[in-house]
């Protein structure tokens, strides 16, 4: 796509991108309506979209989707904030990096949906737990690429910047920082796309709305049909995000 | 075989194969079905040592080596099939007839459904509601059997010191149920006879495991559950039964098995019915003997377990009233949108195999 072609070259271009999806569809099609695969276990894709037709007109539709976009931004920006935060912190230093690490590494295997249980006991079946599932799992992808980038600055300019005496701070602001933030941006994009996965698990939590709700409500209710909305829904939405974050990330390289 | 087909449509879809190769394949011939059950038979028998090898042929019978799949839960709703596991009536039943069954636990209702749909298991046992949606999603399935009955063995629970007194009181309080089990039908006909409908409570969706806790902890204002919860929550101070079904749900529980399956195999059935009738006969002829015996099953106590047998009506027979009971079921379901096709109550319950059993 970026590279520069002619307007016929263009249109192969993007009919090669849909080209896939829509032999998917196709194929799905088939299947359902040729081989043996019951509609209970498969639903076609005209089912799918009558689903979300129906949806659409009722607007349950959007209001998932809203309430669990929202969500994950409030999880996603409580947890960017901790991240930075702790993650400067320890990339500048080694003593508290040394003084936290075993504990963060202990933690950081843990996956989100096995705090389910504590975090009902914790927080309640309420907005809380839910929030805390979503931040864990974008926490720590923040933090890890934040200590890396902070690492991985070029010791000469530290050096330097030492010779000449520059304070501490102003050493942070305009050095460290802006060198490590590729990788800083590069852990929130992987953080909110994990944020995103982790709504579907905290949705699981006595939610009452939600594309995760949505999706566990399907499970109860035997709609194979609910269920693969949900999840394309979840697809679509997450690629939409880490499209729009791409963008953004871009424009901040630019200009510092 | 309906697996590979699916699991090779799978890798088609993911570009490793070729387009052609899954074609408009049929279901699985009868051949076919027999190759597989006779290769789950041994492996039935290479995993458990059981008794089922010596002297299996005691009736020329044709149910010689097929094997009933059961999709089995735990729960004193279901304490006859149960007991009819943990005494070895099963063991007794299959051998009797010369076949043979895998039993696997699942945690709830929709579990079972999904396992069945997925032609991993030919039966299962459920509360009404569950049964009826997986009959209306399009799985081909029938009532075949009653479990148990009780009026008493669903309830709407507040907590011990809740001044909540009237069903009218719930009135925009949080009340939390399963969604999609027979609990929500409690509840809605709780909710209309004091005139209120849904939209006048906050609805949580929440599974038996996690509402008591809730309530505990004053997250929501009621739950809506069922035996052992009703009595471990009342006996230890945390909850109140405002409301209980009697004259308001029967709260059917049945066994349900896939028609083709149970078309070709009656004997199978019928095996399964009699055993769970002699759980029955046995926890009313034994009650103090099948509260021990199941208690742990459960995690409750002795006690509490004899207090649980007194809240059920343990019988494999469906009555008229019972048939009327599902059917009004599933006549709610439809009406309240929590099933999207109507499911005829006649065609869906099919009481062939319970004369068959002598019931």
């Amino acid at each position: 796509m970026r590279a520069k072609k002619s307007v016929p070259g263009q249109i192969g271009w993007w009919a090669l991108y849909f080209a896939f999806p829509v032999l998917v569809v196709l194929l799905w099609e088939y299947i359902c309506h040729f081989g043996s695969v019951k509609i209970y276990n498969m639903p076609a894709p005209e089912i799918i979209l009558k689903d979300a037709f129906e949806k659409i007109q009722d607007g349950i539709l959007l209001k998932h989707i809203s309430v669990s976009f929202l969500r994950v931004l409030e999880g996603f920006l409580i947890a960017a904030v901790a991240a930075l935060i702790l993650g400067v912190l320890i990339g500048l230093n080694k003593y508290f990096e040394r003084f936290t690490e075993l504990v963060l590494q202990i933690l950081k295997p843990i996956p989100p949906i096995a705090w389910i249980p504590l975090a009902i006991l914790w927080f309640g079946i309420g907005e809380s737990s839910k929030l805390y599932i979503i931040f864990y799992g974008a926490f720590f992808p923040i933090l890890l690429n934040t200590v890396d980038g902070i690492h991985n600055v070029d010791k000469r300019y530290l050096e330097l910047a030492r010779v000449y005496e520059v304070d501490k701070w102003r050493l942070t602001w305009k050095m460290i920082l802006p060198g490590a933030l590729p990788s800083i941006l590069t852990g929130i994009r992987v953080g909110l796309g994990n944020a995103w996965v982790c709504v579907v698990a905290a949705e699981m939590i006595a939610a009452t709305k939600g594309v995760g709700y949505m999706l566990s409500n399907g499970r109860s209710m035997s709609r194979a049909d609910d269920v693969i909305l949900a999840m394309l829904l979840i697809g679509i939405v997450g690629k939409i995000m880490d499209d729009i974050l791409k963008v953004i990330s871009k424009r901040i390289m630019k200009w510092s | 075989m309906k697996k590979r087909i699916f699991g090779m449509a799978l890798a088609v879809v993911l570009g490793l194969g070729a387009l052609t190769a899954c074609g408009g394949k049929e279901a699985p011939t009868e051949a076919e079905k027999t190759d597989q059950t006779i290769e789950e038979k041994q492996t039935e028998e290479a995993t458990e040592a059981n008794d089922s090898t010596d002297s299996e042929a005691k009736e020329a019978d044709t149910s010689e080596g097929k094997v009933l799949r059961v999709a089995a839960q735990s729960y004193p709703l279901y304490s006859p099939i149960n007991a009819a596991y943990e005494l070895g009536y099963f063991d007794e039943e299959f051998k009797n007839i010369g076949a043979t069954f895998t039993w696997t636990g699942f945690a709830s209702g929709p579990l079972v459904n999904e396992a069945v749909a997925a032609g991993e298991a030919d039966v299962g046992f459920m509360a009404d509601l569950p049964a009826i949606i997986a009959r209306s999603s399009g799985q081909d399935i029938q009532v075949v059997s009653g479990v148990s009955t009780g009026e008493r063995s669903l309830a709407v629970l507040v907590g011990a010191d809740s001044d909540i007194a009237d069903i009218k009181d719930l009135k925009g309080k949080k009340v939390a149920y399963a969604f999609g089990s027979y609990a929500q039908h409690l509840l809605a006909l709780v909710l209309d006879q004091a005139g209120l409908t849904f939209d006048d409570v906050e609805s949580v969706n929440l599974g038996a495991a996690d509402s008591p806790q809730a309530l505990a902890n004053k997250d929501v204002d009621a739950i809506v559950i069922w035996e052992q919860f009703i009595t471990k929550l009342t006996n230890d101070g945390t909850a109140k039964v405002l409301i209980d079904g009697t004259g308001i749900k029967k709260s059917n529980m049945v066994l349900y098995a896939v028609k083709e399956f149970a078309a070709a195999n009656p004997e199978l059935i019928e095996a399964f019915i009699k055993a769970t009738n002699r759980g029955a006969e046995y926890i009313k002829s034994n009650p103090k003997e099948a509260a021990a015996l199941l208690a742990p099953v459960y995690n409750v106590t002795e006690e509490e377990m004899e207090k649980i047998f007194g809240n059920f009506n343990f019988s494999v027979a469906l009555s008229d009233d019972d048939i009327a009971e599902i059917t009004k079921v599933a006549d709610y379901a439809h009406e309240a949108g929590i099933i999207a096709n109507p499911v005829n109550g006649d065609e869906f319950i099919n009481t062939d195999y319970l004369k068959e059993a002598g019931f």
